[in-house]
Protein backbone atom coordinates (compact mmCIF):
# COMPACT_ATOMS: atom_id res chain seq x y z
CA UNK A 1 0.00 0.00 0.00
CA UNK A 2 0.93 3.45 -0.92
CA UNK A 3 1.82 5.86 1.47
CA UNK A 4 -0.93 9.05 1.52
CA UNK A 5 1.28 12.34 1.37
CA UNK A 6 -0.28 13.47 4.43
CA UNK A 7 2.20 11.06 6.21
CA UNK A 8 4.55 13.79 6.53
CA UNK A 9 2.40 14.58 9.10
CA UNK A 10 2.81 11.66 11.01
CA UNK A 11 6.95 12.08 10.22
CA UNK A 12 6.42 15.49 11.78
CA UNK A 13 4.44 13.74 14.75
CA UNK A 14 7.32 11.68 15.15
CA UNK A 15 10.11 14.27 14.93
CA UNK A 16 8.19 16.92 17.19
CA UNK A 17 8.23 18.93 13.84
CA UNK A 18 6.19 21.43 15.39
CA UNK A 19 5.99 24.02 12.13
CA UNK A 20 4.39 21.01 9.97
CA UNK A 21 2.29 20.52 13.32
CA UNK A 22 0.96 24.33 12.76
CA UNK A 23 -0.82 23.43 9.10
CA UNK A 24 -2.49 20.69 10.52
CA UNK A 25 -3.94 23.05 13.33
CA UNK A 26 -4.34 25.39 10.91
CA UNK A 27 -6.36 23.12 8.82
CA UNK A 28 -7.94 21.25 11.01
CA UNK A 29 -9.26 23.26 14.30
CA UNK A 30 -12.14 25.25 12.60
CA UNK A 31 -13.84 22.14 11.53
CA UNK A 32 -13.21 20.26 14.49
CA UNK A 33 -14.22 23.41 16.65
CA UNK A 34 -17.24 24.02 15.14
CA UNK A 35 -18.61 20.46 15.04
CA UNK A 36 -17.62 19.86 19.01
CA UNK A 37 -19.46 23.56 19.86
CA UNK A 38 -22.75 22.28 17.65
CA UNK A 39 -22.10 19.16 19.83
CA UNK A 40 -23.00 20.53 23.40
CA UNK A 41 -18.91 20.55 23.80
CA UNK A 42 -16.76 23.84 24.44
CA UNK A 43 -13.22 24.72 22.60
CA UNK A 44 -11.35 23.46 25.57
CA UNK A 45 -13.62 20.15 24.84
CA UNK A 46 -12.43 19.78 21.17
CA UNK A 47 -9.12 21.35 21.87
CA UNK A 48 -8.54 17.70 23.77
CA UNK A 49 -9.69 15.81 21.35
CA UNK A 50 -7.42 16.86 18.54
CA UNK A 51 -4.82 16.80 20.97
CA UNK A 52 -5.18 12.94 22.15
CA UNK A 53 -6.35 11.83 18.76
CA UNK A 54 -2.55 13.27 18.03
CA UNK A 55 -1.05 11.55 20.33
CA UNK A 56 -2.78 8.51 19.64
CA UNK A 57 -1.45 8.64 15.89
CA UNK A 58 2.04 9.47 17.22
CA UNK A 59 1.98 6.01 18.68
CA UNK A 60 1.24 4.81 15.18
CA UNK A 61 4.06 6.75 13.58
CA UNK A 62 6.73 4.87 15.06
CA UNK A 63 5.35 2.15 13.66
CA UNK A 64 7.34 1.05 10.39
CA UNK A 65 5.02 -1.00 9.25
CA UNK A 66 2.32 1.57 9.73
CA UNK A 67 0.42 2.83 6.58
CA UNK A 68 -1.70 6.23 6.02
CA UNK A 69 -4.49 5.45 3.32
CA UNK A 70 -6.74 8.40 3.58
CA UNK A 71 -6.70 12.26 4.20
CA UNK A 72 -5.10 12.56 7.42
CA UNK A 73 -8.21 15.38 8.54
CA UNK A 74 -10.47 13.32 7.37
CA UNK A 75 -8.96 10.35 9.81
CA UNK A 76 -8.74 13.01 12.80
CA UNK A 77 -11.86 14.22 12.26
CA UNK A 78 -13.50 10.59 12.25
CA UNK A 79 -11.39 9.64 15.69
CA UNK A 80 -12.15 12.99 17.21
CA UNK A 81 -16.31 12.31 16.66
CA UNK A 82 -15.82 8.72 18.01
CA UNK A 83 -14.18 9.86 20.86
CA UNK A 84 -16.72 12.60 21.72
CA UNK A 85 -19.66 10.09 20.98
CA UNK A 86 -18.48 7.79 23.50
CA UNK A 87 -17.50 10.96 25.98
CA UNK A 88 -21.14 11.89 25.94
CA UNK A 89 -21.89 8.38 26.51
CA UNK A 90 -20.01 7.99 29.31
CA UNK A 91 -21.90 11.15 30.77
CA UNK A 92 -24.73 9.35 30.23
CA UNK A 93 -26.07 12.31 27.51
CA UNK A 94 -27.95 9.41 25.52
CA UNK A 95 -30.21 12.12 23.53
CA UNK A 96 -26.93 14.43 22.37
CA UNK A 97 -25.72 11.09 21.20
CA UNK A 98 -28.83 10.18 19.63
CA UNK A 99 -28.72 13.70 17.85
CA UNK A 100 -25.23 13.45 16.86
CA UNK A 101 -25.80 9.86 15.75
CA UNK A 102 -28.77 10.98 13.92
CA UNK A 103 -26.54 13.28 11.66
CA UNK A 104 -25.35 11.81 8.59
CA UNK A 105 -21.59 11.18 8.21
CA UNK A 106 -20.84 8.58 5.84
CA UNK A 107 -16.87 8.84 5.80
CA UNK A 108 -15.12 7.61 2.96
CA UNK A 109 -14.22 4.21 2.49
CA UNK A 110 -10.81 4.94 2.82
CA UNK A 111 -11.70 6.52 6.29
CA UNK A 112 -13.44 4.25 7.61
CA UNK A 113 -10.74 1.21 7.33
CA UNK A 114 -7.84 4.01 8.35
CA UNK A 115 -10.20 4.39 11.61
CA UNK A 116 -10.97 0.56 11.79
CA UNK A 117 -7.10 0.25 11.80
CA UNK A 118 -6.69 3.44 14.45
CA UNK A 119 -8.60 1.21 16.84
CA UNK A 120 -6.91 -1.68 16.79
CA UNK A 121 -3.80 -0.26 16.87
CA UNK A 122 -5.54 1.49 20.10
CA UNK A 123 -6.22 -2.22 21.36
CA UNK A 124 -2.77 -3.49 20.66
CA UNK A 125 -1.00 -0.31 22.53
CA UNK A 126 -3.46 -0.21 25.27
CA UNK A 127 -2.61 -3.86 25.93
CA UNK A 128 1.53 -3.13 25.84
CA UNK A 129 1.21 -0.31 28.09
CA UNK A 130 -0.97 -2.63 30.38
CA UNK A 131 2.06 -5.39 30.97
CA UNK A 132 4.78 -2.81 30.62
CA UNK A 133 3.06 -1.69 33.86
CA UNK A 134 3.48 -4.87 35.07
CA UNK A 135 6.61 -4.96 35.08
CA UNK A 136 9.48 -4.37 37.72
CA UNK A 137 10.34 -0.76 38.95
CA UNK A 138 13.90 -1.42 37.76
CA UNK A 139 12.52 -2.62 34.28
CA UNK A 140 10.48 -0.26 33.80
CA UNK A 141 12.64 2.67 34.46
CA UNK A 142 15.40 0.77 32.45
CA UNK A 143 12.81 0.44 29.66
CA UNK A 144 11.72 4.24 29.55
CA UNK A 145 15.34 5.57 30.10
CA UNK A 146 16.03 3.57 26.87
CA UNK A 147 12.99 4.50 24.93
CA UNK A 148 13.81 8.11 25.79
CA UNK A 149 17.04 7.76 23.40
CA UNK A 150 19.51 8.01 26.57
CA UNK A 151 22.37 5.30 25.42
CA UNK A 152 23.03 2.43 26.97
CA UNK A 153 26.17 3.57 28.29
CA UNK A 154 24.64 6.88 30.16
CA UNK A 155 21.73 3.97 31.08
CA UNK A 156 24.30 1.82 32.78
CA UNK A 157 25.69 5.19 34.56
CA UNK A 158 22.85 6.29 35.94
CA UNK A 159 21.48 2.72 37.25
CA UNK A 160 24.64 1.61 38.31
CA UNK A 161 25.20 -1.32 35.91
CA UNK A 162 28.57 -1.92 35.28
CA UNK A 163 28.56 -1.59 31.67
CA UNK A 164 26.29 -1.36 28.13
CA UNK A 165 26.62 -5.05 27.87
CA UNK A 166 24.53 -5.39 30.85
CA UNK A 167 22.11 -2.63 30.23
CA UNK A 168 21.68 -5.36 27.01
CA UNK A 169 21.29 -8.06 29.09
CA UNK A 170 19.05 -6.53 31.38
CA UNK A 171 17.02 -5.43 28.61
CA UNK A 172 16.70 -8.65 27.26
CA UNK A 173 15.36 -9.93 30.39
CA UNK A 174 13.03 -6.97 30.87
CA UNK A 175 11.65 -7.62 27.38
CA UNK A 176 11.26 -11.43 27.41
CA UNK A 177 9.50 -10.64 31.04
CA UNK A 178 7.28 -7.90 29.11
CA UNK A 179 6.64 -9.95 26.28
CA UNK A 180 5.02 -13.21 28.35
CA UNK A 181 2.94 -10.68 30.02
CA UNK A 182 1.40 -9.48 26.76
CA UNK A 183 0.91 -13.24 25.81
CA UNK A 184 -0.50 -14.27 29.07
CA UNK A 185 -3.20 -11.02 29.08
CA UNK A 186 -3.88 -12.60 25.05
CA UNK A 187 -4.69 -16.13 26.26
CA UNK A 188 -6.90 -15.03 29.03
CA UNK B 1 17.79 -18.33 19.29
CA UNK B 2 19.52 -17.53 22.23
CA UNK B 3 20.42 -14.90 24.69
CA UNK B 4 23.46 -13.16 22.13
CA UNK B 5 20.77 -13.12 19.29
CA UNK B 6 18.46 -11.08 21.04
CA UNK B 7 21.44 -8.74 22.05
CA UNK B 8 22.29 -8.44 18.71
CA UNK B 9 19.20 -6.92 17.87
CA UNK B 10 18.58 -4.67 20.93
CA UNK B 11 22.01 -3.19 19.67
CA UNK B 12 20.99 -3.24 15.84
CA UNK B 13 17.52 -1.65 17.61
CA UNK B 14 18.92 0.90 19.81
CA UNK B 15 21.27 1.83 16.91
CA UNK B 16 24.13 0.95 18.19
CA UNK B 17 25.64 -1.70 15.74
CA UNK B 18 28.58 -0.77 13.69
CA UNK B 19 27.91 -1.29 10.41
CA UNK B 20 29.37 -4.80 9.87
CA UNK B 21 26.97 -6.20 12.53
CA UNK B 22 24.03 -4.39 11.01
CA UNK B 23 24.76 -6.25 7.77
CA UNK B 24 25.21 -9.28 9.13
CA UNK B 25 22.18 -9.14 11.15
CA UNK B 26 19.90 -7.07 8.27
CA UNK B 27 21.22 -10.60 6.18
CA UNK B 28 20.11 -13.20 8.34
CA UNK B 29 16.54 -11.54 8.61
CA UNK B 30 15.96 -12.68 5.16
CA UNK B 31 17.49 -15.96 5.75
CA UNK B 32 16.30 -16.87 8.92
CA UNK B 33 12.38 -16.76 9.20
CA UNK B 34 12.33 -17.32 13.02
CA UNK B 35 14.98 -14.51 13.04
CA UNK B 36 12.91 -12.40 11.27
CA UNK B 37 9.74 -13.11 13.29
CA UNK B 38 12.24 -11.74 16.61
CA UNK B 39 13.19 -9.09 14.96
CA UNK B 40 9.82 -7.64 14.45
CA UNK B 41 8.73 -8.12 17.77
CA UNK B 42 11.27 -6.94 19.68
CA UNK B 43 10.91 -3.89 16.77
CA UNK B 44 7.36 -3.37 17.70
CA UNK B 45 8.54 -3.30 21.58
CA UNK B 46 10.82 -0.98 20.86
CA UNK B 47 8.90 1.47 18.94
CA UNK B 48 6.29 1.59 21.38
CA UNK B 49 8.94 2.67 23.91
CA UNK B 50 10.37 5.64 22.18
CA UNK B 51 6.97 6.77 21.27
CA UNK B 52 6.09 6.83 25.14
CA UNK B 53 9.58 7.80 25.60
CA UNK B 54 9.38 11.05 23.27
CA UNK B 55 4.90 11.24 24.61
CA UNK B 56 6.18 14.44 26.70
CA UNK B 57 7.87 16.89 24.54
CA UNK B 58 5.30 16.58 22.09
CA UNK B 59 2.55 16.84 24.44
CA UNK B 60 4.30 20.01 25.20
CA UNK B 61 4.03 21.25 21.58
CA UNK B 62 0.72 20.41 20.90
CA UNK B 63 -0.12 22.41 24.30
CA UNK B 64 1.25 25.99 22.56
CA UNK B 65 -0.12 24.87 19.46
CA UNK B 66 -3.35 23.89 21.45
CA UNK B 67 -3.50 27.31 23.11
CA UNK B 68 -3.07 29.07 19.68
CA UNK B 69 -5.43 27.63 17.26
CA UNK B 70 -8.61 26.88 20.05
CA UNK B 71 -9.29 29.39 21.53
CA UNK B 72 -12.42 30.65 22.51
CA UNK B 73 -14.22 33.66 20.91
CA UNK B 74 -15.88 34.92 24.52
CA UNK B 75 -12.35 34.51 26.53
CA UNK B 76 -10.23 35.64 23.93
CA UNK B 77 -11.85 39.42 22.93
CA UNK B 78 -12.45 40.37 27.05
CA UNK B 79 -9.47 39.24 28.55
CA UNK B 80 -8.02 40.75 31.17
CA UNK B 81 -5.74 42.43 29.82
CA UNK B 82 -5.62 44.37 26.75
CA UNK B 83 -4.34 43.08 23.64
CA UNK B 84 -1.13 44.58 21.82
CA UNK B 85 -2.72 47.19 19.20
CA UNK B 86 -1.24 48.92 16.21
CA UNK B 87 0.13 52.42 16.29
CA UNK B 88 -3.32 53.32 14.73
CA UNK B 89 -5.71 51.60 16.84
CA UNK B 90 -4.23 53.46 19.94
CA UNK B 91 -4.48 56.38 17.82
CA UNK B 92 -8.04 56.33 17.04
CA UNK B 93 -9.05 54.42 20.42
CA UNK B 94 -6.86 58.08 22.23
CA UNK B 95 -9.33 59.97 19.78
CA UNK B 96 -12.26 57.89 21.12
CA UNK B 97 -11.60 58.39 24.65
CA UNK B 98 -10.95 62.38 23.65
CA UNK B 99 -14.03 62.01 22.86
CA UNK B 100 -15.90 60.87 25.41
CA UNK B 101 -14.39 62.85 27.44
CA UNK B 102 -15.41 66.08 25.67
CA UNK B 103 -18.83 65.21 25.26
CA UNK B 104 -19.56 63.83 29.14
CA UNK B 105 -18.20 60.67 31.06
CA UNK B 106 -22.15 60.92 32.30
CA UNK B 107 -23.60 60.15 29.02
CA UNK B 108 -22.22 56.43 28.85
CA UNK B 109 -21.15 55.95 32.48
CA UNK B 110 -24.33 54.68 34.27
CA UNK B 111 -25.57 57.07 37.47
CA UNK B 112 -26.65 54.60 40.31
CA UNK B 113 -24.92 52.21 42.38
CA UNK B 114 -21.93 53.71 44.46
CA UNK B 115 -18.94 54.65 42.84
CA UNK B 116 -17.41 50.93 43.85
CA UNK B 117 -20.35 49.52 42.46
CA UNK B 118 -20.04 51.30 38.61
CA UNK B 119 -16.21 50.82 38.29
CA UNK B 120 -16.34 47.55 40.09
CA UNK B 121 -16.93 45.14 36.63
CA UNK B 122 -14.74 42.19 36.28
CA UNK B 123 -13.57 40.71 33.51
CA UNK B 124 -14.33 36.92 32.58
CA UNK B 125 -11.65 35.13 33.41
CA UNK B 126 -10.30 31.81 31.46
CA UNK B 127 -7.57 29.76 33.40
CA UNK B 128 -9.33 26.33 31.84
CA UNK B 129 -5.44 25.56 29.64
CA UNK B 130 -4.24 21.96 29.37
CA UNK B 131 -2.39 20.26 32.06
CA UNK B 132 -2.70 19.68 36.23
CA UNK B 133 -5.76 21.03 37.93
CA UNK B 134 -7.76 21.29 34.83
CA UNK B 135 -11.22 20.15 36.09
CA UNK B 136 -10.48 22.61 39.53
CA UNK B 137 -9.62 25.43 36.92
CA UNK B 138 -12.90 25.17 35.06
CA UNK B 139 -15.00 24.96 38.35
CA UNK B 140 -13.27 27.98 39.55
CA UNK B 141 -13.47 29.93 35.98
CA UNK B 142 -17.00 28.70 35.98
CA UNK B 143 -17.78 30.14 39.64
CA UNK B 144 -16.09 33.55 38.89
CA UNK B 145 -17.50 34.16 35.72
CA UNK B 146 -20.87 33.47 37.21
CA UNK B 147 -20.18 35.96 40.10
CA UNK B 148 -20.40 32.91 42.41
CA UNK B 149 -17.49 34.93 44.49
CA UNK B 150 -17.46 32.75 48.07
CA UNK B 151 -17.29 30.11 46.20
CA UNK B 152 -14.83 30.71 43.54
CA UNK B 153 -12.92 32.33 46.49
CA UNK B 154 -12.26 29.04 47.79
CA UNK B 155 -12.01 27.00 44.31
CA UNK B 156 -9.14 29.94 43.42
CA UNK B 157 -7.39 28.98 46.81
CA UNK B 158 -6.78 25.19 45.75
CA UNK B 159 -6.53 25.75 42.49
CA UNK B 160 -3.53 28.16 42.95
CA UNK B 161 -2.09 25.84 45.85
CA UNK B 162 -1.00 23.62 42.17
CA UNK B 163 -0.43 26.90 40.08
CA UNK B 164 0.98 29.57 42.20
CA UNK B 165 2.71 31.78 39.43
CA UNK B 166 -0.92 32.26 38.25
CA UNK B 167 -0.91 35.84 38.21
CA UNK B 168 -4.78 35.74 36.49
CA UNK B 169 -6.40 33.00 38.92
CA UNK B 170 -4.60 35.07 42.23
CA UNK B 171 -6.22 38.45 40.13
CA UNK B 172 -9.49 36.44 40.32
CA UNK B 173 -8.60 35.57 44.00
CA UNK B 174 -8.71 38.99 45.00
CA UNK B 175 -11.41 40.37 43.25
CA UNK B 176 -13.31 37.24 44.68
CA UNK B 177 -13.00 37.99 48.46
CA UNK B 178 -13.16 41.69 47.40
CA UNK B 179 -17.07 40.88 46.17
CA UNK B 180 -17.40 38.43 49.02
CA UNK B 181 -16.41 41.22 51.61
CA UNK B 182 -12.94 40.02 52.79
CA UNK B 183 -11.30 43.38 52.11
CA UNK B 184 -8.22 42.57 53.98
CA UNK B 185 -7.52 39.18 52.43
CA UNK B 186 -8.34 40.72 49.11
CA UNK B 187 -5.94 44.03 49.45
CA UNK B 188 -3.12 41.39 50.82
CA UNK B 189 -3.64 39.65 47.34
CA UNK B 190 -3.90 42.67 45.06
CA UNK B 191 -0.17 43.94 47.27
CA UNK B 192 1.30 40.95 46.06
CA UNK B 193 0.28 41.25 42.47
CA UNK B 194 1.09 44.89 42.19
CA UNK B 195 4.56 44.21 43.40
CA UNK B 196 4.97 41.09 41.47
CA UNK B 197 6.12 42.97 38.53
CA UNK B 198 4.27 40.61 36.01
CA UNK B 199 1.87 42.11 33.54
CA UNK B 200 -1.03 42.20 35.63
CA UNK B 201 0.57 44.45 38.14
CA UNK B 202 -0.86 47.59 36.91
CA UNK B 203 -4.14 45.39 37.80
CA UNK B 204 -2.81 44.98 41.09
CA UNK B 205 -3.21 48.84 41.52
CA UNK B 206 -6.33 49.39 40.11
CA UNK B 207 -8.01 46.94 42.14
CA UNK B 208 -6.41 48.02 45.05
CA UNK B 209 -7.56 51.53 44.39
CA UNK B 210 -11.25 50.25 43.88
CA UNK B 211 -10.87 48.12 47.43
CA UNK B 212 -9.84 51.77 48.90
CA UNK B 213 -12.85 53.14 47.02
CA UNK B 214 -15.12 50.66 48.46
CA UNK B 215 -14.09 51.18 52.54
CA UNK B 216 -14.59 55.05 51.53
CA UNK B 217 -10.64 55.81 51.44
CA UNK B 218 -10.62 58.20 48.24
CA UNK B 219 -7.52 59.47 49.21
CA UNK B 220 -6.11 56.38 49.45
CA UNK B 221 -7.27 55.31 46.05
CA UNK B 222 -5.79 58.13 44.16
CA UNK B 223 -2.43 57.13 45.29
CA UNK B 224 -2.92 53.81 43.86
CA UNK B 225 -4.36 55.10 41.05
CA UNK B 226 -1.11 57.33 40.02
CA UNK B 227 0.75 54.24 39.52
CA UNK B 228 -0.64 52.84 36.88
CA UNK B 229 1.15 53.61 34.07
CA UNK B 230 0.49 55.89 30.68
CA UNK B 231 1.33 52.68 28.65
CA UNK B 232 -1.36 51.48 29.75
CA UNK B 233 -4.48 53.04 27.97
CA UNK B 234 -6.96 50.81 28.84
CA UNK B 235 -6.33 50.74 32.34
CA UNK B 236 -5.32 54.49 32.46
CA UNK B 237 -8.24 55.51 30.92
CA UNK B 238 -10.71 53.91 33.51
CA UNK B 239 -8.71 55.06 36.25
CA UNK B 240 -8.96 58.92 34.80
CA UNK B 241 -12.78 57.76 34.79
CA UNK B 242 -12.60 56.59 38.45
CA UNK B 243 -10.28 59.71 39.44
CA UNK B 244 -12.69 62.72 38.29
CA UNK B 245 -15.61 60.91 40.19
CA UNK B 246 -13.50 60.73 43.62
Amino acid sequence: MQQHPDYRFLVALRENDSRTLEELYQECSPKITQWVLKNNGTVADANDLFQEALISLHASAHRQDYTLTCPISALLFTICRNQWINQLRRKKKESEVRKVEAERYTPESATVSAYERWEEDQLQQARLDEALAKLSDTCQKLLRLLGKGTSPVEAAEKLGMSNANTVYRRKNACLNRWRELIVAKGDE
Amino acid sequence: MNENDYIAIEAYLQGEADQEARAALEKRATEDVQFAAALAERRQLNDHLKARGKEPDLRNTLDQLGKKYFQSKETTVRKLRPQKRKPWQRLAIAAAIALVVSLGITFLWPSKGTTYEQFAQHQPISLTERGTGDELASQAEAAFNQERYAESADLLERYLQEQAEDQQAKLALGISLLESNQDSAAVNVFQEIAESGSSLAPYGNWYLALAAVKRGKNAEALKFLDLIPATDTYLKARADRLRATL
